[in-house]
C-alpha cells in the first residue's frame, strides 16, 4: 500500500508539473491538434472523387486518423528523453540512493505524461468531430473495444520497454540524443503513426511485421476497425507479448550492466 | 565585416561542437534525411492507390513537399540560434548577449550555425532540380525566376516568424515548445493549399502566411498564381517583419532576466 | 585625490510580478486556468556613488536585491523607476560604447562553450569587442599570466575544474579591458586556495588598470580581503554605506560575520 501510494504520489507531482507549465502545456497539445488537422485534410482530399482508398472507407480513414492522435498521446507521449539526461547529468544517483524502483518511477512519471495528454486528446479529437461533422467507423460490438484497450495497454507497455532501453544509452554515451532521435522517428513511421500500413508495398509490410512498431499504433487500430480477422488478432497479441518478454529483459540486462557501469558524473 | 568575422568565428564554433559529439550529430543527420526519405516513401505510396491528390500530380505534390523542406531548411541554417533560445534564456546566456556589443536578433540567429543542415539541403535541392526536369512546362527561366523570388519572399516570412516565437521565449521564459508550434503549422504547406478548405486557406494567407510562405514558390512555378498573388506575398512578409520586430523590441524591454 | 564618479545610482526601484502557485493537484488545476500574482519590491530607492577605481563589497542576505541591482547598473533590467548613470552612461540604453567599457561576471554562469577548448570563446569575445589583434595578444599574455591559466587554454571547458573555468571566465570577460567590473559572486564554489588565487587577481586588476569594482559575495574573506568600503544592502534597502575601517571600527574585534548579522538586524 505505501509503495502504491509513494508511486501514485510521483503520478500526482508530475501531473502538477505538467499543468504548472500551462503554456507549454497548451502549445504541445496544439501541436497535435495541427498534425491531426492537416491529416484529416489530407485524406479528405484523397477521398474526395472515390469512396474507398486502399481497401478503407471514409469513415475508416478518419477513424485512423483520429486514432492514431489518440494513441499517439498514450503509447508515444513519454518523458523517457529525461532518462538518459538523468544518468548524464548524475542526478540518477539521487534516486539509486532512495528506496525507489527507478523503473517504476519513470514509469509513474510517464503515466502522468501519458494521462494529460490522453485527456487533452479527448478534448481536441471531440472538437474536430464536432466542427467537422465527422462520420466514424464505430466498432460494431463491444468486444472490439476490450480488444482494442488491451492492445493499446500491451503497446503502451511495449514502447514504454524500448523508451526505457533506449535511455539507459545514457550509461554508455552522453551523446545518446542523436540516435535516440533517429529511433523515435523511425518507430513512429513504422508504427502507422503517421499513415495505414497497409498503403505500403506488400513486401515492406511483410518486412516491417518482423518489429515491433506497427503493434504500437496500427495492430489496435486495425482491431478498432474491425479490419483484423481472429488469426491477424491473436498473431498481433502474441507478438505484443513477446516483444514484451523480450524486451522486458533487455531492459533488465541494459539496467543492470549500465548502472555497474555507471560512474555518477555531474555537472 | 565584424559582423562578418563574428559569424565566422560561431560557425568555426558550432562546426567543432558537432564534430565533438559526432554519434548525437550522425544520429540527428541521419533522422533528417530518414524523415526525408520517409514521406517521400508515403508519397509514393499514396499515388499507388491513386493518380492525383487535389489536382496534382505526384512530381506536383512531391515540389509541395520539398519547397517546404527547402524553406524549413534554409530558416534552420540562418536562424538556427531562434530553436535554443529557451535553453538560452534560462541557462542566462541570453544576460551575456545583452550586456555585449552585437546587435541582439544577429547574436541570437547565428548564436548557434548547424552544418547537419547543409548535409540535408543539398538533396533537396538535388530532388527540386530534378522535378522541375520531370514536370512538363517547369524548366523554363520565368518558372524558376517566380520559384526562387517566392522562395526569398517565404524565408522573409520565416524569419518573422522566429523572431515573433524568440520574443516570446524572452518575454514568458516559459514557451518551451512556441518554435515547434510554427514548425508543425508550416507543416500544413507540406501538402498543396487546395486540400484545404477555403477558411482555412484564408488564414493559411492571410493570418499566419504559411501558404505564402511555403507553398506560393511551388505554386508559382506551377504557374497556378496570379500576380496579385506577389503584392499579397510582398505585403505579408512586410506586416509580418513590422509586427515582429515590434513584439521582438517589446519583449526585450519587458525581460526580467532569469535570477542568479 | 580627483573625484570621479564612475557609479552613480539614484532612488532605484525594480519591482516584480511574480505567479502565485497553489500547492497540490487542486491547487495545479486551478493555477492552469486562473493564475494570481503579487508584486515583490526588489530594491526600494538605492542610491550610492562610487568612485574610479573603488573596490566596493556589496553585500546582504540571500534575496536582498545585489543581483537585481547589478542587472540594473549592467543594463540587463530596466529600473521601474530611478536613475543609473555609469560611466557617464544610461546602463538600459544597451549602447555599444558602454557595453566596450565594462563586464560582468556572475559565478555560477559561463560564457565559455562547455564542449570547445577556452581559446575559442576569447576568440569569439575578440571578435565581439573587436579588440585588435595586437592588443589581443598581449591582453592574453597578461591576464594568461597573472591568472596561470597558460596551459588549459586548449582543454576543452568541460574538462577543467571549477577553479580553472573561473578563472577562464574572468580571463575572457576581462579581453577587453573594461573600466567597470561587476562581479556577482565570482568566488562561489571554489576550494579555498582557488580563492584566495582569484581575490589576488581582483585585487591586482584593480591596482594595475585602476578598474572601478563593485562585488557581491558571501565570502566574508572576500570582503576583508578585497572591499574598501561596504554597501549593505537589505530586503531591497541599503542598511549602511561605508568605509571598511568605518564598519570594522563600530564593530571594534567582533568577527566580521557577527558584525554583518548585528547590521542587517539593526535596520
Amino acid at each position: 500500500m505505501k509503495t502504491l501510494r509513494k508511486y501514485g504520489f510521483v503520478f500526482s507531482l508530475y501531473w502538477q508539473e505538467g499543468l504548472a507549465q500551462r503554456a507549454s502545456f497548451v502549445m504541445e497539445r496544439f501541436r497535435a491538434l495541427v498534425v491531426m488537422t492537416s491529416l484529416y485534410y489530407l485524406w479528405s482530399a484523397l477521398l474526395r472523387n472515390q469512396t474507398s482508398f486502399a481497401g478503407y472507407s471514409r469513415p475508416q480513414i478518419l477513424t485512423y486518423v483520429f486514432g492514431m492522435s489518440l494513441l499517439r498521446s498514450i503509447v508515444f507521449a513519454s518523458r523517457t528523453d529525461e532518462i538518459a539526461m538523468e544518468i548524464n547529468q548524475g542526478r540518477l544517483s539521487g534516486y539509486l540512493l532512495k528506496p525507489v524502483y527507478y523503473f517504476v518511477y519513470t514509469f509513474s512519471r510517464d503515466l502522468a505524461e501519458k494521462s494529460t495528454n490522453f485527456i487533452s486528446s479527448i478534448i481536441e479529437i471531440s472538437g474536430l468531430y464536432l466542427i467537422f461533422h465527422v462520420v466514424l467507423a464505430w466498432p460494431r460490438s463491444w468486444q472490439t473495444w476490450v480488444l482494442f484497450i488491451l492492445a493499446v495497454t500491451l503497446a503502451m507497455f511495449m514502447n514504454y520497454l524500448l523508451n526505457f532501453m533506449v535511455g539507459c544509452w545514457g550509461f554508455w554515451t552522453s551523446e545518446s540524443s542523436g540516435p535516440r532521435f533517429l529511433l523515435a522517428l523511425i518507430m513512429e513511421f513504422t508504427a502507422g503513426a503517421f499513415f495505414p500500413l497497409d498503403i505500403l508495398p506488400l513486401h515492406i509490410q511483410h518486412i516491417l511485421q518482423w518489429f515491433p512498431s506497427p503493434y504500437l499504433v496500427f495492430f489496435p487500430l486495425n482491431i478498432l476497425l474491425e479490419k483484423a480477422d481472429m488469426h491477424q488478432i491473436i498473431n498481433g497479441f502474441t507478438a505484443q507479448i513477446i516483444w514484451i518478454i523480450g524486451l522486458s529483459l533487455m531492459a533488465r540486462l541494459v539496467w543492470v550492466r549500465g548502472s555497474a557501469n555507471y560512474g555518477a558524473e555531474g555537472a | 565585416m565584424k559582423y562578418f568575422r563574428i559569424w565566422w568565428q560561431l560557425a568555426l564554433m558550432s562546426l567543432k561542437t558537432q564534430m565533438s559529439n559526432p554519434i548525437a550529430s550522425g544520429g540527428y543527420l541521419l533522422g533528417k534525411l530518414f524523415r526525408l526519405v520517409f514521406f517521400i516513401v508515403f508519397l509514393m505510396a499514396i499515388f499507388r492507390h491513386t493518380s492525383q491528390l487535389a489536382g496534382y500530380s505526384l512530381e506536383e505534390a512531391a515540389l509541395f513537399f520539398l519547397t517546404f523542406n527547402a524553406i524549413d531548411i534554409l530558416a534552420q541554417l540562418f536562424f538556427r540560434g531562434i530553436y535554443g533560445i529557451r535553453s538560452i534564456v534560462r541557462d542566462g546566456d541570453f544576460d551575456y548577449f545583452l550586456i555585449q556589443p552585437t546587435h541582439l536578433i544577429w547574436r541570437v540567429c547565428f548564436n548557434t550555425v548547424d552544418f547537419l543542415d547543409v548535409g540535408t539541403l543539398i538533396p533537396v535541392a538535388g530532388a527540386i532540380v530534378y522535378l522541375f526536369k520531370r514536370i512538363p512546362g517547369l524548366c523554363t527561366l520565368h518558372s524558376a525566376f517566380l520559384y526562387s523570388v517566392f522562395l526569398m519572399n517565404g524565408l522573409l516570412i520565416a524569419f518573422a516568424m522566429h523572431l515573433a516565437v524568440a520574443a516570446l521565449a524572452v518575454w514568458t521564459q516559459e514557451m518551451d515548445n512556441t518554435i515547434w508550434i510554427y514548425r508543425d503549422l508550416i507543416t500544413l504547406g507540406r501538402f498543396p493549399p487546395s486540400i484545404y478548405d477555403r477558411p482555412l486557406r484564408l488564414a493559411m494567407t492571410y493570418f499566419i502566411p504559411i501558404a505564402v510562405m511555403v507553398s506560393f514558390p511551388a505554386q508559382a512555378a506551377l504557374g497556378k498564381l496570379s500576380w496579385h498573388a506577389l503584392g499579397v506575398a510582398i505585403l505579408m512578409s512586410g506586416l509580418s517583419l513590422i509586427a515582429s520586430l515590434s513584439f521582438w523590441t517589446f519583449a526585450t524591454q519587458r525581460y526580467t532576466s532569469v535570477s542568479s | 585625490m580627483v573625484i570621479n564618479p564612475v557609479i552613480v545610482a539614484s532612488d532605484l526601484v525594480k519591482t516584480y510580478r511574480v505567479p502565485q502557485k497553489k500547492p497540490g493537484l487542486a491547487g495545479a488545476f486551478n493555477n492552469f486556468f486562473s493564475r494570481e500574482y503579487r508584486n515583490v519590491e526588489a530594491v526600494k530607492n538605492v542610491s550610492f556613488t562610487i568612485q574610479e577605481g573603488e573596490l566596493v563589497g556589496f553585500l546582504g542576505p540571500n534575496g536582498a536585491g545585489k543581483t537585481t541591482t547589478l542587472k540594473m547598473l549592467s543594463g540587463l533590467l530596466h529600473p521601474t523607476s530611478g536613475d543609473v548613470h555609469v560611466l557617464g552612461f544610461i546602463p538600459w540604453r544597451r549602447e555599444a560604447a558602454y557595453q566596450k567599457k565594462f563586464t560582468m561576471v556572475m559565478g555560477q554562469r559561463t560564457q565559455l562553450w562547455w564542449d570547445l577548448p577556452a581559446w575559442d570563446s576569447f576568440l569569439l569575445n575578440k571578435e565581439i569587442f573587436e579588440i585588435p589583434n595586437s592588443e589581443f595578444d598581449k591582453t592574453i599574455k597578461e591576464l594568461a599570466d597573472l591568472l596561470e591559466i597558460q596551459d588549459l587554454l586548449d582543454t576543452p571547458v568541460k574538462k577543467l575544474s571549477l577553479g580553472q573555468r573561473m578563472k577562464a571566465e574572468l580571463a575572457c570577460s576581462l579581453l577587453h579591458h573594461p573600466k567597470v567590473l561587476l562581479l556577482d559572486e565570482p568566488t562561489i564554489g571554489l576550494d579555498v586556495i582557488m580563492q584566495q588565487k582569484v581575490r589576488q587577481f581582483i585585487l591586482d586588476y584593480n591596482q594595475r588598470y585602476k578598474a572601478t569594482i563593485l562585488l557581491t559575495s558571501h565570502n566574508m574573506e572576500d570582503v576583508s580581503e578585497l572591499c574598501t568600503r561596504l554597501i549593505l544592502i537589505n530586503h531591497g534597502r541599503i542598511v549602511s554605506d561605508e568605509s571598511f575601517e568605518s564598519f570594522q571600527a563600530r564593530y571594534g574585534k567582533t568577527p566580521l560575520t557577527e558584525a554583518m548579522r548585528a547590521a542587517f538586524q539593526q535596520k
